[in-house]
């Protein structure tokens, strides 16, 4: 039996065609920032013209400002960020069922696997579409994936039959389901709106009958301060669009198709109402080492050795799913994965930062601290977001300068310039800080300009800190206009709630040579914000250059090589030619110092082979072209490279698509309505200040 | 190469005025022979069909996508049973849209029996679906 094993392996090997095997292969242009000064004496800013300047301070009374602003002057100051307060599980509970109106919707149930092996994750995510009205129907359903998956494989099953879908540019395969619901067939096409964002469309789903839809995606865990980190998100939070912007992600009541005016929307249950629909999840996880501990800050959970499952009574798809894990004495198996096919070989690489890094001085900090404070933060998310900061400004060292920005559709400061941390400025900082309230749209671009477009005091090294949900509908926009901003400083995201938008916290911290830091409702904040400050208070191990050897490498990704951090080590793809032993060398410059490491590679070594590292070499890749895409004058050359990649891996992109088509079920009469799936906001988010605002 | 073994499906199609979704089942003969792995090529013209779906079994044949940018399919799928299916068996069934008349040709660019020896199946194409 082994021996055939191994035959039709070595058969399919030599074939190239088994899974993960590789074939032979405007942003608004502000033409100025303007200033005026609050009652408090905080800048506000502007990239409005003139007159929208106007039109905004009658559409805010200023006394209503000034109101509020004292009521939160009365609050106490400077609180000691004490332990998360306990809550009742707040993904819904059957008590919740009874009392909320249950909709019938197409979306029946997602059931989800994860093989998490090493540090790449394999997952297949089914999703089970039934009609349950009395007429055909098409179901349309938006939802999250992983910014950094790369949607590999997709199956539509209709009863025992199986039809795997195949990958077409975007257009094509647009036309063929079209095409192929129009004639009544039964049909599925898994688009792309944004890389964490996907739409499935099912066509011609009859009375009382069930299409199963299956998706395989594959991606590189977290790892951290020796623990893994495996997120599956499962509701995409409601996004704010900027006034004239209709490339974003729309934000709607159930039923009012096409009210957002935006290319993609999403539609939402009001208060009261509750989907049927609701997710198993079983991850596996295959560390090659003795796991110590596994938790998960977001559900409930069981746990069997190395198989983790949803406790079955927090199976409501409302908030990002976060399993944590930390392997016995701290240390990885191994950090080198590779994979080769007829097409080549890849590998994939973690980097872990030299443990001197922490010991190195740094230099003086200029720190630029924004918090979110548009409507969707209303809120546990905004308290959560101001206990973080606070934290933040009380670690401030003597000899860093800081500045607090806040926004919404406005940006204000806490000062026309960052100060001296000294610890007066510091408890005006604080004081700052506890009388934020949330007000507004989510118009993130205008304040990435004032953060990034302060002089830099002459010995200081600027690090920005973004505080957000992230839900904004123009977050490709506001990630181009970051990196062509960015100059000498660095970005660090910092994401707060339950469902944050993390293609654009990661994204902001990928352009801005930073790293990213999250932080659900329910987790203690001093932990991210320890994490956050851990990044920021050592030099970072910058301008790394390698010497991959004999390893003969090519094409390594992500570019630039990001700058390793104290505690958080990074995964680099590649290509590679050589055989054997091989030895790597880094070389980079920690402050002023330069810094060499060296690691062996055993390119041969058996037990790291992994056959998902061509996609994921391919999504790397991907991710960093979409990143320059946006806003860049040849932005056409960067699409077509995407879409070339994608075509060729066999991958979604916003470029791609999977199409499936039964040619031999066809359905009587036309394709009947269609019908939106709409969804839960996510918990912790208000559906009355982000979707139907009051 | 020996095990090379092409087979051409001449499949008279009816003239399409639109277009219409058909399937095609490709078939293997292996003599007896269990078909424990294979690797087929479909061709037909890309101007005239268009692949849209690929179904055969509890795991639908995994196919290349490179090589699908050239109007083609290669297909393959691979069994651990220790008695695989022999005779003739419906290995593979390819969906398309038909937007004109087209033929199909096959080829088995590689098969294999329990234990990995190398056989040549025979192939046969059958057209459903469709005017």
């Amino acid at each position: 039996m082994r021996t055939r094993l191994l035959a039709a392996a070595c058969l399919l090997a030599l074939l190239g065609c088994a899974p993960g095997m590789s074939p032979s292969r405007e942003n608004p242009t502000p033409s100025e920032v303007r200033t005026t000064t609050n009652q408090f004496g905080a800048l506000e800013f502007s990239l409005q013209p003139r007159r929208a300047i106007e039109e905004e301070k009658v559409a805010e009374p200023e006394v209503i400002i000034l109101e509020r602003l004292k009521e939160q002057y009365k609050k106490p100051q400077d609180q000691e960020p004490g332990p998360a307060p306990i809550e009742i599980p707040r993904g819904g509970t059957l008590q919740t069922r009874v009392q909320d109106r249950v909709v019938p919707l197409p979306l029946k149930h997602t059931d989800v696997k994860a093989q998490l092996t090493l540090f790449i994750g394999s997952v297949t995510v089914t999703q089970q579409y039934h009609n349950p009205y009395g007429s055909k129907i098409e179901a349309v359903y938006a939802f999250p994936l992983p910014d950094d998956a790369g949607v590999r494989d997709f199956v539509m099953q209709i009863g025992e039959r199986r039809i795997r879908g195949i990958i077409r540019e975007r257009e094509e395969a647009k036309q063929i389901y079209l095409e192929a619901r129009r004639q009544g067939h039964v049909a599925s096409l898994l688009t792309q709106d944004r890389p964490n964002i996907f739409t499935q469309a099912v066509a011609n789903i009859e009375p009382g009958k069930q299409i199963d839809v299956q998706i395989t995606y594959f991606h590189t865990l977290r790892y951290q301060e020796g623990t893994f980190e495996f997120v599956f998100p499962m509701v995409v939070g409601p996004r704010y669009n900027p006034a004239g912007f209709q490339g974003g992600v729309g934000a709607v009541p159930a039923g009012a198709t096409g009210s957002s005016g935006q290319k993609t929307e999403v539609q939402y249950l009001r208060p009261g109402e509750i989907s049927a629909a609701d997710i198993a999840l079983e991850v596996t996880i295959d560390a090659g080492a003795e796991i110590a501990e596994v938790t998960s800050p977001t559900h409930a959970i069981r746990v069997d050795r190395t198989k983790v499952t949803l406790s079955p009574n927090d199976r409501i798809p409302n908030r990002d799913f976060v399993l944590r894990y930390r392997l016995a004495g701290g240390k990885i198996r191994a950090a080198l994965a590779t994979h080769r096919d007829a097409s080549g070989g890849y590998f994939a690489l973690m980097i872990h930062p030299p443990e001197k890094l922490a010991d190195v001085p740094r230099s003086p900090r200029e720190m630029i601290f924004v918090i979110d404070c548009s409507g969707s933060m209303n809120g546990r998310p905004l308290e959560v977001a101001k206990r973080a900061l606070t934290r933040c400004l009380k670690r401030l060292e003597p000899d860093d300068t800081f500045q607090v920005l806040r926004f919404s559709d406005r940006v204000s400061a806490m000062a026309s310039a960052p100060v001296a941390a000294t610890p007066e400025n510091v408890r005006r900082g604080l004081d700052y800080v506890a009388s934020l309230v949330t007000d507004g749209g989510t118009e993130m671009q205008k304040v990435v300009q004032v953060a990034l477009d302060y002089p830099v005091a002459p010995g200081r090294f600027r690090i920005v800190s973004f505080m957000t949900d992230g839900y904004n509908g123009n977050d490709r926009e506001v990630v181009s206009f970051a990196r062509e901003h960015l100059g000498s400083a660095r970005i660090f995201s910092f994401g707060v709630g339950d469902s944050v938008n993390r293609y654009l916290l990661e994204a902001l911290a990928r352009v801005g040579r930073g790293a990213s830091t999250f932080v659900t409702l329910d987790e203690a904040t001093e932990r991210a914000a320890d994490e956050l400050y851990q990044r920021i208070e050592h030099p970072a191990l910058a301008d790394l250059r390698i010497d991959w050897g004999a390893m003969n490498v090519s094409d390594v990704q992500p570019q630039p090589l990001p700058d390793l951090f104290v505690g958080r080590p990074v995964v680099l793809c590649g290509r590679f030619k050589g055989q054997g032993r091989a030895a790597v060398r880094l070389s980079g410059r920690a402050g002023e110092r330069p810094v060499e490491l060296s690691l062996e590679v055993d390119l041969d070594e058996p037990g790291l082979r992994h056959a998902a590292l061509p996609s994921i070499w391919a999504r790397t890749k991907i991710a960093g072209l979409h990143d320059r895409a946006f806003g860049a004058p040849d932005s056409r050359e960067y699409m077509e490279e995407i879409r070339r990649l994608a075509l060729n891996y066999g991958l979604m992109s916003e470029w791609t698509a999977f199409v499936a088509v039964d040619s031999l079920s066809r359905t009587e009469g036309s394709f009947g309505t269609t019908v939106v799936q709409p969804v839960s906001v996510p918990s912790g988010v208000r559906y009355d200040t982000t979707v139907e605002k009051k | 190469m020996k095990a090379l073994t092409l087979v051409l499906g001449l499949i008279a199609l009816v003239p399409a005025k639109q277009a219409q979704f058909v399937a095609v089942d490709i078939y293997a003969n292996s003599d007896g022979k269990g078909l424990a792995a294979w690797q087929i090529e479909l061709d037909c013209d890309p101007s005239k069909a268009k692949i849209v779906g690929v179904e055969g079994g509890e795991k639908p044949p995994y196919y290349d996508p490179a090589a699908l940018q050239g109007g083609r399919i290669i297909l393959a799928s691979f069994t651990t049973e220790p008695q695989p299916p022999a005779g003739r068996v419906l290995v593979a069934r390819v969906h398309l849209q038909e937007t004109g008349k087209t033929d199909y040709a096959v080829k088995v660019m590689a098969a294999a029996a329990p234990g990995g020896e190398r056989i040549e199946p025979t192939i046969d194409l059958v057209r459903t679906g469709g005017k």
